[in-house]
């Protein structure tokens, strides 16, 4: 519970460590895109980090990388060729950021530092704990950017042909201030994750700091 | 033009003269600069004459400290010196006898050859009596060709009129004396630099220049800080030097530094007396003093009337620009010493956050950024290139920042910094 | 008992305080309040525009945006900075809290809603400002950063309400702001077609032409400099090396295309420089403290003003050249640390005059060319030629992106126009819908250079117009040979 807990709060991915900004800023135009894309790196990171630390002892230190490299490149074309048959409409919306998550800094990187040197129980639960992180970091972005910058909030809709539903609602009232196109801009979601960043980083780290 | 035109607030102690020339001890610091390596020369219970050496810095530079009384050497006891600190102090008794050494034994001022000269300035312990200290005999003990000499009777400082007192009341002798040093030295020309607006001082020395071919008379604008070494050299002559002027051929002394000269080649005496500015708003009487050096300083101000107040005060030893406060009035009175300030206890100004308006950097005389030396305090390398040591602390940065932050501590300290590097 | 205490001196200090220069800007900004009041209130009143409500309205405008930083400072300070008490109210006082909320209401333009503005207002003071450190720490200019936030995000918002001119501005005067009339016009325009629709150079100079709330009026501007220098509270070299820059610059350029002395004027008198100059680049936070790195902003700044009014798509430029200034000033004082007094000079100079080389010879070289060449906003994707008819499907670049039309010529002259596609403002378009401004064009096909655009439609209606005489002269050029 603790390692899930960290992999919220103090490791958290997007806000502490950095890891895997450029799908996050690419990605989190629509809500519904942000948690597709979330549940997706969680999946595979949970699979790689079992896989991995099943296997850790009997790789040798020296082509540690490409090992993984593999492991992961497989795993994201599994996941890809069954979005690509189940969930069409998913596939076309990530584009190039679904073969993407191959070099997605969270899976390597938490492969070479946690699942190589931890047991598989261990990894598995880090592997939620990030991925919960991962994706509720992208689920607090899109939100803002949709809602502040297009002035809707889209729960199910590309996904619509496997729940059946479509759920767009309008946020705020028509107003001249709410939709923000820059938002939605590449330069709006730095924006966005900076601003972030730092009411994040104040609230957790300045509670470590009042303590001390 | 460099330099800000501050409030002089010299009238209230100009014109006014007054003696005190018989102190009941007299302390002689055992310190020279911030030197305080002396070789003493006398013993508890000696018997010293007026005018005889009692002390010696040791070292190449020889300067020696004569007592100005004649009395028994009575203790040594830890005083207060105008920087602040206690240092030890013969303790001499006067037994108002005045007697001196050896017969005076006048020689034509002019008649010294240039060695003699140098050795009669050394003996006689002459240093800068404009606060600077420096010895006197170094700057004419050079090789060089020596151009131009330039008496500074700017006193740029508020409130200290000491030099201005002397100027006015010995101009005779020290024209003199220019004349004789520029005999003596091969010098060929001499300036003497006096502020326009002290028509006093100007109309004393125009009345009696006029038989003097070599002496001109150069009026100073009113601004602080011109009475400083680079900057009146700069004026005078057009041209600039890197450390010391008389790579440029000039020398510069303070005109009460000449008239030390004139009683050193007149009387063959020692430096044993000056006169000291006794000035501020909390003073009775404001007025100048002449003292004998080593004489405590509360006795002479209980001696021209005492002050005002006597709670919330500040004494500064020097002017208000560059002097320092001290804890309590009875500092000893050395040749280095011009005034000693009382004013009322100061506003302490909160410091506010630096805004970059670049005044101190516009007003800076040494043509350095003090707020830049601000930022890197820490930082060496970018201290080195700030050339932090040509900063003369004449604490102008501190007079005119808006957010009244004492930019002036800061560079100090960077030169701190750096001197603990090297 | 006599008490000396010890202080550190030294011990005579200058009256003058931050919060002191802090009000002498503000009194050197109050004529340019004035003013404004005046040509964006009592002017469309007298004429019978606006209302009550519209005449006091610039007043409101003005006064809202230096609350809403007050206020946000106060939240900062208080909460984010950790001050408390005494500091706070010492820190408020001295901090410049102001003056961005005033800036910032000055150079927005008039029809930005008010929430929009507040908006702004607290944006400027927050980025700008608390998120460095305070006053003091700032990088940028907080009113500009609150202008390029308030442009970037709401740029349509704000034209569809109508932009820059106040109401009387928008019936009298029709064209776009001088400077991006200059940008919309072929070649490097004429005192016809740049000066004269506004009036005089004396209008340009009191500020009687279209533009930001505040930032027109050169005159005003230039007495609150002589102000503020005679108070010594701006760095007076950067306007001085700013503004010459851009007058020897322009004036070279003019020279070359054969405009004499009024040209340069124009320019330095348009788009809010002297405003910028004099207001906005010497912020003393975010321009350099010494005298040679003073010398180089200004003469930095005035190069990319240039660059940025020729050479790019911002018609004022004077925004984003004090931004990226602000960005290179820490390299700047390390440049004036080193270097002084003579060296520099001619270094300076050597420098400076090859850059401006370099870019006079490329703004030449693009607009001289523009007369030989077709209008590079104007393009050709068919030509089919139908019997005796010769259809062509062009382009010319609107307002909103290039309107594509299909243009029929039978004989040397056109007989139908019809629009396929544009991205122009709805509101704009309808206008020249309204005044059927097509059909006025296939009419008048013969004296096109003296018909007049659309009043409040003009750079569609423009558009339109040359999308016609290029048409036209593609037509003569291939088939009258």
């Amino acid at each position: 519970m603790k390692i899930i807990k960290n992999g919220i709060l103090n490791e958290n991915p997007v806000f502490v460590l950095l890891l895997g900004l450029c799908s996050t800023l690419a990605i989190t135009t629509k809500f519904e895109n942000a948690y597709l894309m979330g549940i997706c790196v969680t999946l595979v990171l949970i699979v790689s980090n079992f896989v991995v630390s099943i296997i850790r002892k009997w790789i040798p230190s020296s082509v540690k990388t490409p090992v993984y490299i593999l492991i992961i490149a497989t795993l994201v074309t599994i996941m890809e060729l069954l979005l690509q048959y189940y969930a069409r409409d998913v596939y076309d919306i990530f584009g190039i950021y679904l073969p993407l998550i191959v070099v997605n800094c969270i899976i390597l990187g938490r492969a070479l530092a946690v699942a190589s040197k931890k047991t598989v129980g261990k990894s598995v639960l880090d592997g939620i704990g990030i991925g919960f992180g991962y994706t509720i970091a992208l689920m607090v972005i899109a939100c803002i950017r949709e809602v502040l910058g297009n002035n809707t909030i889209t729960f199910m809709d590309s996904i619509s042909s496997i729940t059946g539903y479509r759920a767009i609602y309008r946020v705020f009232p028509e107003n001249e201030l709410i939709p923000m196109s820059f938002l939605i801009s590449p330069a709006g979601a730095f924006l966005t994750l900076g601003i972030l960043m730092a009411i994040f980083n104040a609230i957790h780290k300045g509670g470590k700091h009042e303590s001390n | 033009m460099k330099g800000v035109k501050l409030k002089q607030n010299k009238e209230m102690s100009k014109g006014h003269f007054t003696v005190y020339l018989k102190p009941k001890f007299i302390y002689v610091p055992l310190i020279v600069g911030n030197d305080t390596d002396i070789t003493v020369l006398v013993k508890k219970g000696d018997y010293v004459c007026k005018g005889e050496m009692v002390a010696r810095k040791k070292g190449p530079l020889t300067i020696p400290l004569h007592s100005s009384v004649s009395g028994m050497v009575v203790d040594f006891e830890e005083r207060l010196y105008h920087n602040g600190a206690y240092v030890k102090c013969i303790k001499i008794e006067n037994d108002f006898k005045e007697r001196t050494l050896e017969k005076n034994d006048q020689k034509e001022i002019s008649k010294y050859t240039k060695q003699e000269f140098i050795e009669m300035i050394q003996a006689s312990g002459i240093v800068g009596m404009g606060g600077a200290g420096f010895p006197t005999y170094v700057k004419y003990q050079t090789e060089q060709n020596i151009r131009t000499l330039i008496v500074n009777a700017v006193e740029c400082e508020p409130y200290i009129t000491a030099d201005d007192t002397i100027g006015t009341q010995k101009t005779e002798e020290i024209l003199q004396a220019i004349d004789a040093i520029l005999e003596i030295n091969n010098i060929q020309r001499a300036f003497i630099a006096i502020k326009k607006n002290n028509s006093e001082l100007l109309h004393a020395f125009q009345t009696r220049i006029g038989t003097y071919a070599n002496i001109q008379i150069v009026e100073i604008p009113n601004r602080y800080p011109m009475g400083w070494e680079k900057a009146l050299v700069e004026f005078v002559t057009g041209n600039t030097y890197q450390k010391l002027p008389i790579e440029i051929g000039v020398i510069v002394n303070n005109i009460s530094t000449i008239y030390a000269i004139y009683q050193a080649l007149k009387t063959k005496s020692p430096l044993l007396e000056r006169i000291v500015t006794i000035t501020g708003d909390m003073v009775k009487q404001p007025t100048n003093v002449l003292v004998k050096l080593g004489t405590p300083a509360h006795e002479v101000i209980e001696a021209i009337g005492g002050l005002k107040r006597t709670k919330d005060v500040l004494c500064i030893a020097g002017g208000p620009m560059m002097g320092n406060t001290l804890p309590s009035d009875d500092v000893i009175v050395t040749a280095d010493m011009n005034a000693i300030v009382i004013l009322r206890k100061q506003e302490d100004f909160l410091e506010q956050t630096c805004m970059r308006c670049g005044k101190c950097v516009e007003v800076c005389p040494a043509g350095i950024e003090p707020v830049l030396i601000k930022d890197a305090c820490e930082d060496k390398e970018v201290l080195k290139k700030l050339q932090v040591n040509r900063c003369v602390e004449c604490g102008l940065c501190s007079y005119i920042c808006p957010a009244k932050i004492k930019v002036r501590e800061y560079v100090k300290k960077a030169k701190e910094t750096l001197r603990k590097d090297a | 008992m006599k008490e000396y205490h010890k202080q550190i001196g030294p011990f005579y200090r200058s009256q003058k305080k931050t919060s002191t220069m802090m009000m002498h800007v503000l009194i050197a900004l109050f004529p340019i309040v004035l003013f404004q009041f005046y040509k964006n209130g009592i002017v469309p009143y007298l004429h019978h525009k606006v209302g009550l409500y519209g005449l006091f309205y610039p007043l409101i405008f003005v006064m809202i945006p230096p609350i809403v930083t007050c206020i946000t400072e106060w939240i900062g300070a208080r909460f984010f900075l950790q001050k408390r008490g005494m500091e706070l109210k010492q820190y408020l006082q001295n901090s410049y809290a102001l003056l961005p909320g005033l800036f910032l209401a000055l150079i927005l333009p008039i029809h930005t809603p008010i929430s929009i503005l507040i908006l702004g207002a607290v944006v400027a003071s927050v980025i700008g400002k608390l998120v460095y450190g305070g006053f003091g720490n700032n990088i940028f200019n907080p009113a500009l950063i609150g202008r390029l936030f308030v442009i970037t995000a709401y740029a349509g918002v704000i034209v569809s309400h109508g932009g820059y001119f106040n109401a009387y501005e928008i019936d009298t005067i029709s064209h776009a702001t001088p400077l991006s009339n200059a940008s919309t016009i072929e070649g490097i325009g004429t005192y016809q077609t740049l000066v004269a629709p506004y009036g005089t150079l004396w209008d340009f100079f009191t500020g009687m032409i279209p533009g930001a709330v505040g930032e027109t009026s050169s005159l005003l501007c230039i007495i609150g400099f002589l102000y503020l220098t005679w108070k010594k509270v701006i760095k007076w070299r950067i306007p001085v090396y700013y503004i010459g820059t851009v007058f020897f610059m322009t004036l070279t350029i003019g020279l070359i295309n054969g405009l004499s002395i009024w040209y340069p004027l124009f320019q330095i008198l348009s788009g809010g420089l002297f405003f910028g100059a004099v207001f906005m680049a010497t912020d003393p936070v975010t321009s350099p403290v010494t005298k040679n790195g003073q010398v180089l902003y200004g003469i930095g700044l005035g190069i990319l003003t240039v660059i940025f009014r020729y050479l790019t798509a911002y018609p004022e430029g004077v925004l984003t050249s004090i931004l990226t200034m602000n960005m290179l000033n820490f390299m700047i004082e390390k440049v004036g640390m080193k270097c002084k007094k003579k060296e520099f000079r001619l270094f300076t100079v050597a420098i400076v005059l090859m850059i401006l080389g370099g870019i006079i010879y490329t703004v030449n070289s693009r607009y001289t060319n523009i007369g030989e060449t077709l209008d590079p906003n104007f393009k050709v994707y068919e030509e089919k030629e139908l019997g005796n008819q010769v259809i062509y499907k062009v382009s010319q670049k609107g307002n909103g992106g290039p309107i594509v039309c299909e243009v029929a010529i039978k004989d040397g002259k056109i007989t139908h126009i019809k629009v396929l596609e544009h991205n122009e403002t709805p509101s704009y378009y309808s206008i020249v819908e309204k005044e059927k401004y097509i059909e006025t064009l296939i009419q008048k096909q013969n004296q096109l250079t003296e018909l007049d655009t659309v009043s409040g439609a003009t750079i569609s209606s423009t558009a339109l117009k040359k999308l016609v005489i290029n048409t036209l002269q593609e037509y003569e050029e291939h088939y009258e040979k």
